[in-house]
């Protein structure tokens, strides 16, 4: 386990909180979207993390660390909650009711998870600069 | 071989790695851009037994592009990370800091030899 590797591990993070806020915006642009490509309202799309090695040392130190893990993003999937219907007969997409079938995006819920991912982001990014102020305190050792 | 000297091509390495960074960075937002890399360990191993300087242009290192990219592909095709290059970027600094270090130590170990021990 070097330094370099507690370095790719918070990286992992990085891009995984990113990704995360990249499937945020796009549910918080289409909060009132009722028309897609596969037909219906859209669907809330959510990140699905899974831990993954990201050593490069694939040899003796490689395996003592096996135990440390990194993240990444296994897949986005969507939502299946169900969707919200809002009585709005002049809707050029209500039903024969007047009920417009709008997209499962909640969004308060939406916010939260946006300030979880940027504390999120900023956690994994904290663990990085320590990580290089550790690196330089031993480094003066040597001065 | 002298520890100055494998400090100093050490050094040669990690600055062209600096500027192989530095241009993944300046391509982030580049269509079709792949991310390269090369392999330290190796470069470092190829240079340690010949004499003579490491050339900075380029030519002779063996860089490698990441075709494919990781996790979630994007439309451009470009595979830069931003997060890999800054740690990248960051593990660079600092182990060229670590070198610089190591060689103004054996100087300084050496100055102390001319000077018979005086500081």
């Amino acid at each position: 386990m070097g330094v370099f590797d507690i370095f790719k591990i918070s990286a992992s993070g990085m891009k995984a909180q990113r990704t995360r806020m990249d499937t945020i915006a796009s549910n918080l642009a289409n909060v009132q979207t009722t028309k897609t490509d596969e037909g219906g309202p859209y669907r809330k799309k959510e990140v699905v993390f899974k831990t993954v090695d990201v050593s490069d040392d694939k040899g003796f130190r490689g395996a003592l660390s096996k135990q440390v893990d990194g993240v990444h993003v296994d897949g986005v999937r969507e939502s299946d909650k169900p969707f919200q219907q809002v009585y709005n007969p002049g809707h050029p997409d209500a039903d024969e009711k007047g009920y417009v079938t709008y997209p499962n995006v909640n969004m308060m819920e939406e916010m939260t998870d946006m300030t979880a991912a940027a504390r999120a982001y900023e956690a994994n990014v904290n663990v990085l600069s320590t990580t290089k102020d550790m690196f330089i305190k031993t480094l003066e050792l040597i001065k | 071989m002298e520890l100055v000297d494998l400090i100093g091509k050490a050094l040669s390495v990690r600055a062209f790695y600096h500027k192989l960074v530095s241009a993944n960075i300046a391509n982030s937002q580049t269509p079709g851009y792949k991310s390269k890399n090369i392999d330290f360990r190796a470069e470092l191993d190829r240079r340690a037994g010949s004499a003579g300087r490491v050339s900075q242009d380029g030519k002779d290192y063996k860089v490698t592009e990441n075709e494919s990219g990781e996790g979630l592909v994007r439309l451009d095709g470009n595979t830069v990370e931003l997060e890999t290059e800054t740690v990248r970027l960051t593990e660079n600094q600092l182990m060229y800091q670590a070198l610089v270090q190591l060689a103004s130590k054996r100087f300084s170990m050496m100055k102390y030899l001319i000077g018979e021990g005086k500081r």
